[in-house]
C-alpha cells in the first residue's frame, strides 16, 4: 500500500524550473539548456534574415521576403502610431522583439523530453524575458531623456501633480518586471500545463490534452509577442512625447 | 539552504548575461544587415509603383490632350465644311439670281427689239398705205367724179382725216 502511494505521488510529482544542464562561470550559474535553445531560435530568426536578404528584390517577392515585408510594414505603422515621426529607428528592435520571442515561444512545441528538457522555450526560462526587458526599458528612459532633455525627464515624474511622484516612480519601476513576467509566466505556464496534463490525465487522453492544448499555446505565444512588442512601442512613445498631458 | 535564492527558477542568474548579448546581436543583425535590403527593396518597389502611376497619369493626360486636339480639329473641320456650304449656297443663289437677272434682260431686249421693229414696220407699212391708199381713193375717186383730184390740196387733207378716223375706229375696235 505504502509503495503504491509512494509510486503514484512520484508519478505526479511535476518539477518546475529545472535544467538540463548547468555551469558555473564567476560564480553565476548559467542554464545551459536555456543557452543552447536560445541560441538555436537566433539562429532560426537570423538564418531566415539572411536567406531573405539574400534573394531580396525589388520585383515580385518570394513567400519569405513577403513575410518580412509584411512583418515590417506592420510593425512599421505600429510604431508610427505610437511614437510619431521618430519611429523608424525603432522598427528593427520591435521586428527583432516580435520574431525572436515568437520563435521562442513556439519553441515549446517542439518535444524534447520531460525534465528535464533538452530543448525549452527560452521564454519559459526569467533570463530572456529579463534581458529583453532591460534593454527596452534602458532605451525608453535613454530616449526619453534624449527628447525631454535632463529637467524635463525628472519634471514628469511630477505630472500631472506633484504628489504623484511616488506613483510616477512606481510605475517606471514595475515596467520592466511586468514586462518580464508577463511574457514568462505565460510561457512557463504554458509549458507547465502540458507537465500538468501528462500527470493528470490518462495515458491514453494524453495526446487528446495536447491536441487541445497545443495550438491555444502557439496562439499564446503570438499574443505574447505581439503584446511584447506593442507594450514597448507605447513605452517608448510615452517616453518620448514632449507635450504635457 | 544559503544556495537557495540562487534555486529559485523565478530569480535571474548568470544565463541573463548570455541571453541579452544574444538579443542585443539579433536587434544588431537586423538593423544593420537584414532589415536595410528588405526596406530599400520595398521603397525601390513603391517607387517603381509610383513612378508607373504617374507614367499611367501621363499618357492619361497625353490621350486626353490629343483627343482634345482630334475633336478640335474635327470641329474646325466642320466649321469649315459648313463655311464651304454656305458660301456655295451663297455662290449658287448669286450664279442663279445672275443667270436670271440676264435671261430676263436678254428677254427683255429681244421682246424691245421685237417691239421696236414691229412699230417701225407698222409705221413704214402705214405710211406706205397711207400713201398708196391716199393716191389709189383719189384716183378711184377722181375716176367716179371725172376730174382729177390729185393736185387739190383739200383733197389730201380729206383723205389724211380720213385715214386718221380709220385708225382711231381700228383703235376703238382693239382696245
Amino acid at each position: 500500500m505504502n509503495f503504491l502511494t509512494s509510486a503514484l505521488l512520484a508519478d505526479s510529482t511535476i518539477d518546475v524550473g529545472g535544467h538540463a544542464a548547468q555551469i558555473e562561470v564567476f560564480g553565476m550559474k548559467i542554464n545551459m539548456d536555456i543557452v543552447w535553445a536560445t541560441l538555436f531560435a537566433a539562429a532560426v530568426v537570423l538564418g531566415f534574415g539572411f536567406i531573405a536578404r539574400n534573394r531580396v528584390t525589388s520585383g515580385v517577392p518570394g513567400k519569405l521576403q513577403l513575410i518580412w515585408e509584411t512583418l515590417v510594414e506592420q510593425i512599421s505603422g505600429i510604431a508610427e502610431s505610437a511614437i510619431g515621426p521618430q519611429a523608424k529607428k525603432f522598427v528593427p528592435l520591435a521586428v527583432g522583439l516580435f520574431t525572436f520571442i515568437l520563435t521562442c515561444n513556439w519553441m515549446e512545441l517542439i518535444p524534447s523530453g520531460h525534465n528535464p528538457e533538452w530543448l525549452p522555450a527560452p521564454t519559459a526560462d526569467v533570463n530572456l524575458p529579463l534581458a529583453m526587458a532591460v534593454t527596452v526599458i534602458f532605451l525608453v528612459h535613454y530616449n526619453s531623456i534624449k527628447a525631454r532633455g535632463v529637467g524635463g525627464y525628472f519634471k514628469h515624474y511630477l505630472t500631472p501633480y506633484p504628489v504623484m511622484l511616488p506613483i510616477n516612480i512606481i510605475e517606471e519601476v514595475t515596467k520592466p518586471i511586468t514586462l518580464t513576467f508577463r511574457l514568462f509566466g505565460n510561457i512557463f505556464a504554458s509549458v507547465l500545463m502540458v507537465s500538468v496534463l501528462t500527470a493528470l490525465l490518462p495515458l491514453w487522453a494524453v495526446p487528446i490534452g495536447e491536441l487541445i492544448w497545443k495550438p491555444f499555446a502557439m496562439f499564446i505565444g503570438g499574443i505574447q509577442a505581439f503584446i511584447f512588442t506593442l507594450l514597448t512601442l507605447i513605452y517608448l512613445g510615452i517616453g518620448m512625447s514632449t507635450e504635457e498631458h | 539552504m544559503g544556495n537557495l535564492a540562487e534555486d529559485i527558477f523565478l530569480l535571474p542568474n548568470g544565463t541573463f548575461f548570455v541571453e541579452l548579448a544574444v538579443f542585443l546581436f539579433i536587434v544588431f543583425a537586423l538593423m544593420k544587415w537584414i532589415l536595410p535590403p528588405i526596406n530599400k527593396a520595398l521603397e525601390d518597389r513603391q517607387n517603381q509603383i509610383r513612378t508607373s502611376l504617374e507614367a499611367a497619369d501621363v499618357a492619361a493626360a497625353d490621350a486626353a490632350a490629343a483627343d482634345a486636339e482630334r475633336r478640335a480639329a474635327l470641329e474646325e473641320g466642320r466649321r469649315q465644311a459648313s463655311e464651304l456650304i454656305a458660301t456655295a449656297q451663297a455662290d449658287r443663289a448669286s450664279i442663279v439670281d445672275g443667270a436670271r437677272k440676264e435671261a430676263t434682260d436678254a428677254a427683255a431686249a429681244v421682246t424691245a427689239r421685237a417691239e421696236a421693229s414691229l412699230s417701225a414696220e407698222r409705221a413704214s407699212t402705214l405710211a406706205s398705205l397711207r400713201r398708196e391708199v391716199g393716191t389709189l381713193a383719189i384716183t378711184l375717186a377722181g375716176k367716179v367724179v371725172g376730174e382729177s383730184l390729185a393736185d387739190d390740196e383739200r383733197a389730201r387733207a380729206t383723205v389724211d382725216r380720213f385715214i386718221a378716223d380709220l385708225e382711231a375706229q381700228a383703235n376703238g375696235a382693239s382696245n
